[in-house]
């Protein structure tokens, strides 16, 4: 459809907010931390850095455990995003095709996981934790992150099954496939784009965890970035270029998963969204 | 090559009954039609017999076993879908090949059947390909061939070329034709399609409301129609009904009504047997083609005014009013000067026209 | 409906036995919790009955913050509203580039909360944050200010930097209802001569309506149980005027190490919210079914 050139200038001015509104900030971030100490604190901020420095990073890396966070980090929700897959997509199929008793009372339920206070769960979950010897493991990590990603994942590949025609898991059954076959053979490789977008997701909610992560892990070998992080803010005299220099590193692999599969995330969000 | 028996077959969908007490017999070889209208349970039934949807009652028995709660891939039939269901992500030869690999066939021969498959439906060049590289009438041909490898003992179809522009789809049924030649296979195929349904069948299931109505070769079914639900299903343009009196009684025991409509007094009809009541209110069922040309003494002739022509090169369609709701529609040949408006004269052939009770059951 | 029951409850057994046990089972045991007299993990308590929640309900602290929550809930649902439909409709648009866009607009949910919180505790600091010095320039203020000094400043920042971070969510939840709606409705529209205004009155808005309903449910639920944004930034302060409930419980389980307290605000909260979304969707159903 053609637009009015109100509407033109309209939209013109509402995209240049968004931009200054969600990339500024980044941009303020990521240029200051490769700026000199003081003038990270000069009273008169510059857009462009005047100076140029990598002594933040280096200081970061010497004197934190950072790359460690880093790896526990990527450890953590990497394996995450794999267990939720491997639990989500048979429960999504099975909710969305399979007969079993009690199944839409049971997927009802599982939506209700977001209806109350997560933090609720944490303090018998400690306690849980502290008997089974889960408590500062990445393993009791890998464990929260799954229970909290599932609901969702299985909500969202539920809907992409169901925009699946029948007709192809018909003509399946027609040719002999069993059920376990129909999900590996044909339905899954039918909604990549919902598997990548429910492992994105997985990937991203473990990335960002910092509740449970704070309380369950005690030792520093063990921090996940938002929690090592945060203890960086505390541990110090505030070092501005420091924690701008962190900041920068922490926004960095999410960047890079979202260069590469960015497109399916916000795809499959919204595709599943509707449905 | 198998025949098929179903007995009081029911079909309910949470209380809905949708196939109510269906008896069909389907012979070695033989091409069957289900026709009807939208919503009929054609597709329901079709689906009952591919063991897609579970029964609620009845039989279905393939050479004399029963299959009724036998998984659909044991059942040993194909089936063919509107909407061709290839699977999207693999490719034309992964497609036929599926079945194949599922019933544990060798790699090497799972090639060779589909190649030579293939070969026959002119696939061999797109072999390749994914489905959403080929056009409608190839991607047909890949459904058709994926039923084919797996060598069913019934094949079905459920309107496979109602997808397809008025062209290929001639060109599809030729060819849907001459694989049942060819195979000699029993097939069942699901039509709207009035013509699909005359040139292709052996035998014609007319449903309507989950019941059959009638079963019977094309051509019977056109010439000697059961009921009106029927005469009026099959054939095109459709057949006129028209109320009519039974005044008496011919000599050969045909009966001799009146039709005010065409203006009509002591018109003979045969009925179908028996007597017909004097007196009795009736339905007359005249084809299009049951009016013929003047002069010919082969039977009564009205004249009526054509309110609107079609003409469709060597015929013409008259629809006679006067009150345009139900028009009187009359076939004529060879009659190039017909315009709206104009007088149409024709022979009533009453010898081929048919007669129904009130209830639309054939006298 | 398809395959053996055995294999479908192999099939969802792993994810519901997780779910038990990491959220229903411990959702049970903290109302048990809430029912017994123990201060810190690990140590022994008795059953009291209800009198935590007779003690909790006579705190003027958990009313305090239960009206915090209550402005935080709705503010930040009007926030990212209005930020999200401008978004969503900006994003429905055709530009060129619109496709990066619409895939990057969620870099700042992506991010670790925590990296939120660096971000804009410098930028609104009073050393070399960008905010104060802006705000002298636009003649807004006259010298910086401490965004987190007072109650109301840190609250208003607070509500500010959640939405920032939730709006582009839940504009690509819009975005996925507005795609929904057929352009044909549209494009009769105009052949009808209504104007942009007319058109998103008479058709984006009346169709968009469930799918903003929806939306606002989740968004509610999702910003009361926003914990860390909060704890990180104010702890609460100050002078608890950013003292959320969830705030509240973590303070009272873990500073003051008073588990049984924390469990019964915990289900208290948890009541108010099944019992607001559950009033919600039956109110949405309700005039979708109209
Ligand atoms: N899964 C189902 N649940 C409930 N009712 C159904 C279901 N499938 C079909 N029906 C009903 O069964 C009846 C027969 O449907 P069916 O699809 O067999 O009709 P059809 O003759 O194939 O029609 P068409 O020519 O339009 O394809 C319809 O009234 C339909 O509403
Ligand atoms: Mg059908």
């Amino acid at each position: 459809m053609r637009r009015s050139w109100q509407m033109n200038i309209l939209l013109a001015l509402s995209l240049a907010f968004l931009c200054l509104l969600i990339l500024l900030p980044f941009w303020w971030v990521v240029s200051s931390s490769f700026k000199e100490p003081q003038e990270i604190i000069s009273r008169s901020p510059t857009m462009v850095p005047h100076s140029f420095t990598l002594q933040h990073f280096q200081k970061l890396l010497s004197s934190s455990a950072y790359p460690t966070y880093m790896l526990n980090s990527l450890i953590v929700s990497t394996i995450s995003a794999i267990i939720t897959l491997m639990l989500a997509v048979p429960a999504a199929y099975a909710f969305f095709r399979m007969h079993f008793p009690g199944r839409e009372v049971m997927y009802r339920t599982i939506l209700l996981a977001y209806a109350f206070p997560s933090i609720v769960v944490l303090i018998p979950l400690f306690g849980m934790f502290v008997k089974l010897g889960l408590v500062d493991t990445l393993t009791g990590l890998v464990i929260i992150n799954v229970t909290f990603a599932l609901p969702f994942s299985i909500w969202m590949l539920r809907s992409f099954f169901a925009g699946l025609p029948k007709e192809i898991e018909e003509a399946a059954v027609m040719d002999g496939a069993s059920t376990l076959v129909i999900l590996r053979r044909v339905m899954i490789p039918l909604i990549t784009p919902g598997i990548a977008s429910v492992g994105i997701f997985a990937f991203i909610l473990s990335w960002t965890e910092y509740v449970f992560t704070s309380v369950l892990i005690v030792s520093d070998a063990k921090r996940t970035v938002p929690v090592g992080f945060s203890g960086i803010i505390g541990q110090y005299q505030i070092d501005w270029g420091m924690l701008l220099a962190g900041a920068s590193f922490a926004v960095l692999p999410v960047i890079i998963l979202f260069s590469l599969v960015g497109r399916w995330f916000v795809g499959g969000l919204t595709e599943g969204a509707v449905k | 090559m198998s025949n098929l028996h179903i007995t009081s077959l029911d079909k309910d969908y949470s209380g809905h009954q949708v196939l109510h007490g269906i008896n069909l017999n389907v012979d070695s070889g033989e091409f069957v039609v289900f026709v009807g209208p939208s919503g009929c349970g054609k597709s329901t039934l079709l689906r009952t017999i591919a063991g897609l949807e579970d029964a609620s009652g009845g039989s279905i028995n393939i050479d004399a076993r029963d299959v009724t709660r036998v998984d659909p891939a044991e059942r040993g039939i194909a089936m063919v879908f509107q909407t061709y269901a290839l699977y999207p992500h693999m490719t034309v030869e992964e497609n036929m090949a599926f079945g194949l690999e599922m019933s544990g066939m060798s790699k090497a021969e799972r090639k060779q059947t589909v190649a030579q498959v293939a070969e026959t439906l002119h696939l061999s060049d797109y072999l390749p390909r994914k489905p959403r590289q080929l056009s409608g009438g190839q991607r047909q041909r890949v459904a058709i061939g994926r039923a084919i490898v797996r060598n069913p003992k019934i094949f079905l179809f459920d309107e496979p070329l109602s997808n397809l522009d008025a062209e290929l789809r001639v060109k599809m049924r030729m060819e849907i034709s001459a694989l049942h030649q060819r195979l000699g296979a029993t097939m069942i195929y699901v039509t709207h399609d009035q013509v699909e349904a005359m040139t292709l069948a052996d035998k014609i299931v007319v449903l309507r409301d989950g019941r059959i109505e009638q079963v019977g070769a094309p051509m019977d079914l056109y010439a000697d129609p059961d009921n009106a639900f029927v005469a009026g299903f099959i054939g095109s343009p459709k057949i006129n009904f028209l109320q009519a009196q039974v005044t008496g009684r011919s000599a050969d025991g045909g009966a001799l009504v009146t039709v005010p409509r065409l203006g009509l007094k002591n018109l003979e009809v045969k009925p179908r047997g028996g007597m017909v009541d004097i007196g009795a209110t009736v339905t007359l069922g005249l084809r299009p083609e049951h009016f013929g040309a003047p002069g010919q003494g082969r039977g009564p002739a009205v004249t009526l005014i054509a309110d609107a022509v079609e003409n469709l090169g060597s015929v013409s369609y008259a629809h006679a009013g006067p009150d345009a709701e139900e028009p009187v529609v009359v076939e004529v040949k060879d009659q190039a000067t017909l315009a709206p408006g104009g007088a149409v004269t024709a022979e009533v052939l009453s010898g081929r026209a048919f007669l129904f009770d009130a209830d639309g059951r054939r006298l | 409906m398809r395959g053996s029951t055995p294999l479908a409850i192999a099939f969802v057994a792993p994810a519901l036995l997780l779910l038990a046990a990491i959220l229903g089972w411990p959702l049970i045991s903290a109302v048990v919790l809430s029912l017994q007299n123990i201060r810190a993990i690990g140590t022994g308590g008795e059953l009291i009955g209800f009198d935590n929640y007779a003690e909790v309900l006579s705190d003027a602290t958990f009313w305090r913050a239960g009206g915090i929550s209550i402005v935080w809930v709705l503010a930040n649902a009007v926030v990212q509203t209005i930020l999200a439909l401008i978004t969503a409709l900006a994003l429905q648009q055709n530009f060129p580039g619109v496709r990066i866009a619409r895939t990057w607009v969620i870099l700042t949910w992506i991010v670790p909360t925590v990296v939120t919180v660096i971000i804009w505790r410098w930028l609104f600091s009073s050393s070399g944050g960008m905010i104060n010095p802006l705000l002298m320039q636009l003649g807004v203020i006259e010298r910086p200010i401490g965004f987190f000094n007072t109650p109301t400043t840190a609250m208003a920042t607070l509500i500010f930097i959640n939405s920032w971070r939730w709006f582009p969510f839940i504009a690509l939840m819009m975005l996925a209802g507005l795609t929904r709606i057929p352009s044909d409705l549209y494009e009769a529209a105009r052949l009808d001569g209504a104007n942009s205004w007319r058109r998103f009155i008479r058709i984006t808005w009346p169709l968009l309506a469930p799918t903003m309903g929806v939306l606002l449910v989740i968004g509610t639920l999702l910003s009361f149980n926003v914990f860390d944004i909060i704890w990180l930034l104010t702890s609460g302060g100050p002078a608890g005027g950013t003292r959320t409930l969830p705030v509240l419980i973590y303070e009272t389980a873990f500073k003051s190490y008073n588990l049984s307290e924390a469990a019964t605000i915990s289900v208290l909260a948890t009541v108010f919210l099944m019992g607001f979304a559950l009033l919600a969707t039956r109110y949405i159903s309700k005039t979708e079914a109209q």
